[in-house]
């Protein structure tokens, strides 16, 4: 976002910067390039003055030769003079480079009696010389004309100079207001966005109360603060209610069942003893009825309870739960193996892990069939994946689907002991810690896959 | 005996009062910790059923009075959502606790345990204890089967030790759970299981820790030789 602000806005500093600077650049060559030609036209001229009387009258050429040459050493150009149809009756000292087209039009001017035209400015990527030609005399048809090429290459450095000077007092420019202004600004533009996200993370981090500051930055985004505040204080008194919630619901069932086990209990000192089958089944169903309270409740908390997030070994976390399990698994005539691929680490809650991971064993045990159920941890993508697959008869895609939901049981399973909770609670504690639980088809059996955002950097754990 | 049953659910507290008298006790009725707290100053009692869930005061602070001012035993009643308030009865000086709903068998055998203990002043039960040729010695941490020496781990030595101490009643699945892992998840109860399990053939004999449906486990005061 930062470096999206200053992309922004460097190209526009800079669009304005160059708008700025070139008509300076622009007044600076033409400053340059007029003095140039001002001191040509200055000194052929006065060539010209001198060269009248010699051409008209035929008088002493010498010392107009002489002149010639010192005059294009000072300017470091060449000079010679033409008669009236143009043929050159002084020729320079230097050697001619041509320049024919550009000389056969200064002259031809020149002969219809105008003075030089200013030639175009020297910008440094020009290369043409200035030709320049004075007419003898003054007025009337002129017997002939003084031409000057001069080269335009001390001009063109000192131009290019400048330029190079400018671009880089633009550059100093950005820089500075970059450092000075940007920077700054998309700070104080930023930095409630970066207060927001810290918020969020710390909500998330199971720290309810944790608000954002409502000033600075600019209003829009001082109103986006005050919403999440007013979000996260909502979404806070839900949790409290819930929590509320379990507590009560807890003691409104909690003592008529009391009730009905202690008047179960006395009833039993005056029954018959064939009734006696009758009154077992009736406690335990009180018993089942108490069970089943009790994994409510605990769902009702795994939903309001914040996760406390480490970064953890996912891989020991599997082995350790394994490791309980195995005896069990044992006992029952199968087989537990586990297989971690990759060592990687996750950013969850331990608790939620395992206790996920005892609800889908449980589950692999009860429905595996008795053979063997293997566990895996593996990375894939930006996940951690722990799968617990048995070889039992496995689910149907729509009933994959179901199987989470609260109470949910498959239609041959009816009667196994258990609540039809234990997915649907492993499902809430790992969604607390930004996971998920996945259902799918393990070809024979079920696949639960247990999924965790993958953390980049084990961090030590306390 | 006289046990003063400190209750606000009228019908919880009948089926108490009619339980208990059945069975030979006096029983006094509160509904409130300050009614409580008079009754206790009034009449002699012998043992306190609190429940935690009292309109006027917290049961727990009621417990900690009781502690304070007599030395009259007290025995808390507690629904299983709330594990943290249960450890704090227990540390603010309360002698036990039933889990609502609990069987009048569980209650019972609760009850004797505390009036044996306050009788004997037995406070600490931290003593060595023997069931037939098992010892548990709970300050050095060893157990010994027929004097052969038996490697526990730790939550393996606190099921046996909470199970041994427990006098030959049942210990439900629950209050394993939370006295040896901290957790009241019946989800975790696979792991008791196989702690039970192990415990088992560890020391040899797989009736030394009996099931006992639906509740949990209990070791028999003199277990059977096999």
């Amino acid at each position: 976002m930062r470096t999206r602000l200053l992309l922004v806005l460097l190209p526009l500093l800079a669009l304005l910067l160059v708008a700025l600077e070139t008509p300076l650049a622009q007044s600076h060559a033409e400053r340059l390039s007029q003095e140039r030609f001002l001191k040509l036209v200055g000194a052929i001229e006065e060539l010209a003055g001198i060269a009248d009387p010699v051409l008209r009258e035929g008088g002493d050429a010498r010392r107009l030769k002489a002149l010639l040459r010192s005059t294009e050493r000072i300017h470091d150009s060449r000079l010679f003079v033409v008669d009236d149809v143009g043929d050159v009756k002084i020729p320079s000292g230097r050697d001619d480079p041509a320049n024919p087209g550009a000389i056969a039009r200064a002259t031809a001017a020149a002969l219809a009696g105008l003075s030089p035209d200013r030639p175009a400015t020297a910008w440094p990527w020009r290369r043409e010389p200035f030709v320049l030609a004075a007419p003898l005399g003054d007025g009337g048809r002129p017997p002939g004309a003084v031409v000057a090429v001069a080269p335009t290459a001390g001009v063109r450095r000192e131009i290019r100079d400048r330029l190079l000077l400018l671009a880089a007092a633009g550059l100093a420019v950005l820089l500075l207001a970059t450092f000075v202004c940007l920077l700054p600004l998309a700070r104080w533009v930023l930095r409630p966005v970066d207060e927001l996200t810290s918020g969020v993370q710390r909500i998330t981090a199971g720290e309810p109360d944790a608000r954002v500051p409502e000033r600075g930055g600019p209003p829009e985004l001082r109103g986006l603060a005050t919403a999440f505040n007013a979000m996260a204080a909502s979404v806070s008194r839900a949790l409290e209610r819930q929590r509320a919630f379990a507590a009560d619901a807890s003691h409104q069932l909690r003592n008529p069942l009391t009730a009905l086990r202690l008047r179960l209990d006395s009833l039993a000192l005056h029954i018959a003893p064939d009734g006696e089958r009758e009154l077992r089944s009736a406690l335990d169903e009180t018993q089942r009825l108490s069970t089943t309270i009790d994994v409510l409740l605990r769902l009702a908390r795994a939903e309001a309870t914040a996760a406390e997030m480490t970064v953890l070994d996912v891989g020991r976390i599997a082995a350790g739960r394994v490791e309980v399990w195995a005896p069990a698994v044992a006992a029952a005539g199968a087989e537990l193996m586990l297989s971690v691929t990759d060592a990687c680490h996750a950013s969850c809650d331990a608790s939620a892990i395992e206790q996920a991971l005892d609800a889908v064993l449980d589950n692999a045990l009860k429905f595996g069939d008795g053979a063997a159920v293997e566990v895996s941890v593996a990375q894939h993508g930006d996940d951690v994946r722990v799968r617990v697959r048995d070889h039992g008869p496995g689910l149907t895609a729509q009933e994959r689907s179901a199987a989470a939901e609260r109470f949910w049981r498959s239609a041959r399973d009816q009667n196994v002991d258990g609540t039809g909770l234990g997915l649907t609670i492993a499902r809430t504690l790992l969604e607390t810690c930004g996971g998920r639980l996945e259902l799918h088809d393990g070809r024979p059996g079920l696949a639960v896959d247990i999924v965790l955002p993958l953390a980049d950097q084990p961090r030590v754990s306390l | 005996m006289r046990i003063l049953v400190v209750e606000d659910d009228d019908r919880v507290a009948a089926a108490l009062q009619d339980a208990l008298t059945q069975r030979g006790y006096g029983v006094l009725r509160a509904q409130t910790g300050a009614a409580a707290l008079s009754l206790c100053e009034s009449h002699h009692v012998d043992l306190v059923l609190l429940d935690l869930g009292l309109p006027d005061v917290d049961g727990a602070e009621v417990a900690v009075t009781l502690r304070a001012t007599t030395k009259i035993p007290v025995i808390v009643v507690t629904a299983r959502a709330d594990l943290p308030s249960r450890v704090g009865v227990l540390r603010g000086g309360a002698d036990d606790y039933v889990v609502k709903p609990f069987s009048i068998a569980e209650l019972l055998a609760r009850i004797e345990a505390v009036l044996r203990r306050t009788h004997r002043g037995d406070e600490a039960a931290d003593g060595p204890i023997e069931i037939g040729d098992l010892h548990i010695d709970p300050s050095s941490r060893v157990v010994t089967v027929a004097g052969a020496r038996v490697a526990l781990t730790r939550k393996e030595f606190d099921v046996l030790a909470i199970l041994a101490r427990a006098n030959g009643a049942a210990i439900d699945r629950q209050r394993l759970l939370v006295e040896v892992w901290g957790t009241d998840w019946l989800g975790m109860s696979r792991t008791l299981e196989v702690h039970i399990a192990t415990l088992r053939s560890k020391l040899g004999r797989r009736d030394t820790i009996e099931t006992v449906r639906g509740v949990g486990y209990r070791i028999p005061v003199a277990p059977p030789v096999s």
